[in-house]
């Protein structure tokens, strides 16, 4: 278990990840440096609140600048730039959030077949759409989406 | 839903990094990046993004009714 961190322990060592996490979703710097105060202003005010034994502080500073995304794009009504399959604000998942998942979804990657993997990986890592995947690929768009429903089954297999 | 729950997985790794997914992802990445144009490619292409060898080829065709180029 991690030990219990001051509040400047925590901006110290998740600073640079928060800012790049909004960097990788927000192009304008200006704005970037806004999103980042505020989601650390939100951290400092929760920050007594929060109950460090019981939960994961890198799970909790991820869903706390996730939303504070969701929010600043809401606000600006640009879904486009989040995609909607990321506006979701269900804490069902929540509890999946962590590093040992996180390596259970790349062994199940590693059994893919190349293709398959790459596929997977760019349409839900970098966002690209089925029918650009299909250009890069060299394949007909509807082998594209055969091959995507192809491994999201052996993907659903192998983290059931 | 399971395509709900890769979306939230891939978009924590952008804040968690997983080494191992990192990899991955970087192999994958160097599989499909765009192809960089080399030096001599790039000295083709005028500011405006035009390669001038179309125009060294158009030249090409506007002479070849010329005496002096048979």
């Amino acid at each position: 278990m991690e030990s219990i961190m001051t509040y400047e322990q925590v901006y110290h060592d998740y600073s640079k990840k928060v800012m790049s996490y909004i960097r990788s979703k927000i192009t304008n710097p200006t704005e970037a440096e806004d999103l980042h105060s505020a989601v650390f202003v939100k951290i400092y005010e929760k920050f007594s609140t929060f109950d460090q034994t019981k939960a994961s502080i890198s799970t909790w500073i991820y869903t706390v600048s996730r939303n504070t995304l969701i929010d600043f794009f809401r606000t600006r009504k640009v879904y486009d730039e989040l995609g909607d399959e990321d506006i979701v604000e269900d804490d069902t998942y929540q509890g999946i959030l962590d590093e040992e998942t996180l390596n259970e979804l790349s062994e199940a990657l590693e059994k893919l077949p190349e293709r398959e993997r790459d596929l997977i990986i760019m349409h839900y890592y970098n966002h690209s759409q089925l029918k650009d995947i299909a250009l890069k690929m060299h394949m007909s768009y509807s082998n594209c989406k055969l091959l995507h429903n192809k491994a999201l089954m052996k993907l659903r297999k192998y983290l059931s | 839903m399971f395509e709900q729950k890769l979306n939230l997985l891939f978009d924590f790794q952008k804040f968690a990094g997983s080494s191992k997914l990192q990899d991955l992802i970087q192999d994958t990445s160097a599989r499909y990046k765009t192809q960089a144009l080399t030096e001599e490619e790039l000295s083709y292409v005028n500011a405006a993004g035009v390669p001038a060898m179309m125009n060294v080829k158009d030249q090409g065709e506007k002479n070849k009714d010329d005496p002096w180029n048979q």
